[in-house]
């Protein structure tokens, strides 16, 4: 089975990167992954520092060199705005923040926390619901009553006051568990809390598919050759949760990102100096309305990678799963 | 049907003890900091906090803690606020409810219509350019942060092109109650509703999509036809009547996660004092009672909702009335 | 006596939208209390014969010519389509449990057809439904055509969709395997309604793949295969002397109802040609166990006797 499991995986990643939809989202992903790994290119080729305030600074713009922070533009507005974007490539191609910190490398460096995050507590979220989801489809009984039961619990909290709650609680202080301590500016902190809000939504796919297998006549024959559970669950049944993993993979991931970025709205998920698109997102509220590139430019790079995560997402759904277990 | 009923109602009290357990344990049971320290607040004085400690029972094990803080919830709903001068918790979040459920009712609304139009219409015209379009838009929509959008809309109609005709009527962000202005109710709504609706408007037209292609290739949609139905009749009449269910069960579902919280981003970006904002500022302030009440309070209510949509399920499907799954 | 002709099927040709062609041939006659049996394999294209009498193909191109009552009906505007749909021919489907829509009640089902096609008000069609439902057997129909279809025997709900089918006096039913989801005993009593249904007047066309229902029920015969009719003629006469190789092979593999049983039963080897993959000549010639040089050449239906019609070779004059 091992060799045709491998053939036809190429086969689908084949057939999502040759249709057009698939191509535009790899592409679009493999781009802003780029971008986001080269933030320090960036930073060092133009000499800005996207982490520590720079209100004095200075910056060369149409060969002159400008503050940083300008008297308002707007006589409405008093006091000093941070410079705007110039559209040229080279330093503050995107203007500064209020502490005069260069946008677009924060945008870069808060990409990469932003995607981390998503990839890993998408992982991290995929492997718990595969776990829950194997041992409730395929143990069935009481073991599925009681699964079952508590991720009904959990879903019936609304997700983001689910991971509020979860957040309010170890943001001040981390996690303390025994001899474990996870500070509060750990990254692991957003990544648990946003992985396990959505584990009751990737869990019921997984379930169904493993009760679906354990009755499949394979997995019959493996029992009648008096194979052990450990073995069954290895060799037959994990290798079938994989087309389910595959596709809600980038489908949870969008959630993730998505998750990540209403919490860092709230100051609740990446913490200080840290950046992630979130948390520039709310860097820039206060400026909405005189420099709305701040704003703008994180929420447009999370809108291109959900989006791009979720045409990926559809497009191997329909190459793997047209019938659509997973929605 | 009785016996049916009472199961029901016990399955439900069964889960919401569930959700209050694990939302207590999640504020008050997790490792890390003294719970009586969250709850007094930042830099409360020692007395405030031998106060709470007694009054909560914190010195007294887990159990007695538990049924103290559900009595003071539930039963004499007299928790209090003590970052907040010892504002009671209860009555704060009741009268915050209208405003969510006001923004709640117009967002659905808007979902509800537009997800019809959108879903019905890419249907009828699938594989065209129209559907394609649409669909892709739905995607687009889900992919937008709630709250990024909202800062976007603020940015083009309260700043931007505030002065222009098209937005001359957008009224300062805030809330104005249905007793006090109907028009100005709907004014002060219209946007936030419409921008919280755009999400749910991609999804559910998706998903309507989806449910009515899969209707229109049942047996009795052909016999809809041989009867001499015209096409208005067979996919408004026939189509959707089938593939309405799951439709009503998500719209239940969605629906109450809103009412419970789910909002509280939208609620926040476009300063609506409701249930949602109520929590977010409590967040600043790490007012744990409050946050507490509002998570549970969300928790209960969206359990009773999915009973009632278990029932109204059942009421538009006879053969679920019956105990009988398909067939 | 020669009763009008109420059904006529001439040349009907039908291809899908990439040109592969479904029904090459079919021509075929229904007259008033006549009951046409179209017999053939799944996969030889009655069902779409019935389909599109009904116009119920859309995507499908069709050529040829279908007389109703003398009118064209090949060309017609959806409008006028819709018109006679349910009101002039009315369709039963094979599984009356999947062809109502299960959320709605069987009666209120049968409401709306009438309402479709006649100004009535609500009342007078539950009336004439109930009248229906009890015409057609069903016990205790004002409490049936309350019920939803999943609360029905399959027997009564056949009844139910028969009823509904009558609801507006069709002249011509077609019936679609009427009866293969059904228990043997249930399908009798579904026979004899259509029995009696032919002799109130109406035409019946009646597609099915068992000989036995065609010998019960029916008048008349059609066998396709492939996408063509291969024979034609009153079913006493085929019963007796079938004249295609294949209507031969068909009623070969019936099992005799009396004397010893045969071992096995004669099947016929090969599987029909897929209909992007037809033989230029005869279709059924790489089955057929008479097969000559000159089956290379399609053999048109033709006349070879009073009321009967062959397409094969053997009986080229």
């Amino acid at each position: 089975m091992g060799a045709g499991v491998e053939g036809s995986y190429r086969r689908v990643v084949r057939a999502v990167l040759t249709r057009r939809d698939g191509a535009f989202a790899a592409l679009l992903l493999a781009f802003i992954l780029a971008a986001c790994l080269s933030a320090p290119l960036y930073a060092t080729l133009n000499g800005v520092d996207p982490f520590s305030s720079d209100i004095a600074g200075t910056t060369i713009r149409n060969g002159q060199r400008v503050d940083l922070m300008q008297p308002n533009d707007n006589p409405l507005h008093l006091g000093l705005s941070p410079i705007g974007p110039d559209w040229q490539p080279g330093p503050y191609v995107l203007g500064a923040d209020s502490q005069g910190r260069d946008v677009a490398a924060r945008v870069l460096y808060g990409g990469r926390n932003s995607l981390l995050i998503a990839a890993a507590s998408a992982t991290l979220c995929l492997c718990l619901a595969a776990c829950l989801g194997i041992c409730a489809g395929y143990f069935g009984g009481w073991i599925d009553l009681i699964l079952s039961r508590i991720l009904d619990m959990l879903w019936a909290i609304p997700v983001y006051l689910f991971a509020i709650s979860l957040s309010v609680v170890t943001v001040g202080h981390g996690i303390r568990l025994g001899f474990i301590t996870i500070g509060a500016d750990n990254l692991l902190i957003p990544v648990g809390i946003i992985a396990l809000v959505y584990v009751p939504y990737a869990a019921r796919p997984f379930r169904a598919r493993a009760l679906s297998l354990s009755q499949a006549g394979f997995v019959m024959a493996a029992r009648g050759m008096g194979a052990s559970d450990f073995r069954i669950l290895w060799r037959e049944i994990l290798p079938g949760l994989m087309p389910t993993m595959a596709v809600l993979a980038p489908l949870v991931m969008a959630l993730c990102m998505l998750a990540e970025s209403a919490l860092s709205f709230l100051s609740l998920g990446v913490q200080a100096p840290a950046a992630s698109w979130g948390t520039i997102i709310q860097d820039g509220e206060g400026l909405l309305y005189t420099r709305p590139v701040v704003a703008i430019a994180p929420g447009v790079a999370i809108v291109l990678t959900v989006l791009a995560l979720n045409v990926l997402g559809n497009a191997l759904r329909d190459q793997i799963d047209p019938k659509g277990v997973a929605r | 049907m009785i016996r049916g009923f009472a199961s029901r109602t016990g399955q439900m009290l069964l889960v919401i003890f569930g959700i209050s357990v694990l939302v207590f344990a999640i504020f008050f049971a997790t490792p890390g900091a003294d719970p009586t320290a969250r709850i007094a607040g930042r830099g409360a004085s020692p007395q405030v906090v031998a106060r709470i400690r007694a009054e909560y029972g914190f010195d007294r094990p887990l159990p007695v803690q538990y049924l103290k803080m559900m009595e003071k919830l539930f039963i004499s709903r007299d928790l209090t606020s003590f970052v907040n001068h010892g504002q009671p918790v209860v009555p704060e979040v009741l009268q915050a409810a209208p405003v969510t459920l006001s923004l709640v009712l117009w967002a659905a609304f808007f979902w509800v219509s537009g997800s019809l139009v959108f879903g019905i219409a890419s249907a009828v015209l699938r594989d065209s350019w129209v559907d394609r379009l649409l669909m892709v838009l739905g995607l687009v929509g889900l992919s937008i942060p709630v709250f990024w959008l909202g800062e976007v809309v603020n940015l083009v109609t309260q700043s931007r092109w505030h002065d222009t005709l098209l937005f001359r009527w957008v009224p300062p962000l805030g809330y104005v109650p249905f007793s006090q202005s109907p028009f100005g109710w709907a004014k002060a709504l219209f946007l936030p509703s419409l921008t919280l609706a755009v999400a749910f408007i991609g999804l559910y037209a998706r998903v309507l999509r989806s449910e009515l292609l899969t209707a229109m290739g049942e047996d009795s949609i052909r016999t809809a036809r041989a009867k001499g139905a015209g096409p208005v009749r067979v996919w408004l009449w026939h189509g959707l009547r089938l593939s309405w269910l799951s439709y009503v069960s998500l719209f239940g579902l969605d629906f109450a996660q809103l009412l419970g919280g789910g909002a509280l981003l939208t609620e926040v970006v476009f300063a609506l004092p409701g249930v949602g904002r109520l929590t977010y500022q409590a967040l600043a302030t790490l007012d744990l009672p409050l946050i507490m009440a509002t998570v549970m309070y969300a928790a209960v209510f969206v359990v009773v909702a999915n009973a009632l949509v278990d029932g109204l399920y059942a009421l538009l499907d006879p053969r679920i009335r019956e105990g009988r799954h398909g067939g | 006596m020669e009763a009008e002709v109420l059904l006529k099927l001439h040349h009907l040709h039908l291809e899908l939208s990439n040109g592969t062609a479904l029904l090459e041939d079919v021509s075929l006659n229904v007259r008033r209390g006549d009951a046409l049996g179209v017999v053939g394999e799944s996969g030889s294209g009655k069902s779409l014969t019935a389909m599109s009498v009904m116009g119920l193909l859309p995507g499908l191109r069709a050529s040829g010519s279908i007389r109703f009552e003398g009118r064209e009906l090949l060309g017609l505007k959806d409008r006028e389509w819709r018109r006679l749909r349910g009101a002039g021919m009315a369709m039963i489907f094979q599984d009356p449990m999947t062809a109502f829509l299960p959320v709605r009640s069987i009666g209120a089902q049968i409401d709306e057809q009438i309402r479709l096609h006649e100004r009535v008000s609500r009342r007078e069609a539950r009336a004439r439904t109930v009248a229906l439902l009890g015409r057609m057997g069903v016990p205790d129909p004002e409490a049936a055509a309350k019920r939803y279809p999943h609360q029905l025997s399959g027997g009564l709900r056949q009844r139910a969709m028969i009823a509904m089918a009558l609801s507006c006096g069709p002249a011509l039913l077609i019936a679609d395997e009427p009866t293969t989801a059904l228990d043997v005993t249930v399908q009798a009593q579904i026979l004899t309604l259509l029995c009696e249904i032919r002799d109130s007047g109406a035409g019946v066309m009646l597609i099915t793949h068992d000989m036995g229902v065609v010998a019960q029920t029916c008048t008349h015969v059609a066998v396709v295969y492939s996408g063509l009719v291969v024979e034609q003629g009153p079913v006493a006469a085929v019963m007796a002397r079938p004249l295609h190789p294949y209507t031969q092979a068909l009623l070969e593999a019936i099992p005799p109802l009396d004397g010893p049983r045969p071992d096995a039963l004669p099947t016929i080897p090969g599987r029909p040609s897929a209909p992007d993959a037809r033989p230029e000549g005869c279709v059924f010639a790489p089955r057929c166990r008479f097969v000559r040089p000159d089956c290379a050449v399609r053999p048109a239906l033709r006349e070879v006797e009073e009321g009967r019609r062959v397409a094969c070779v053997l009986y080229d004059a």
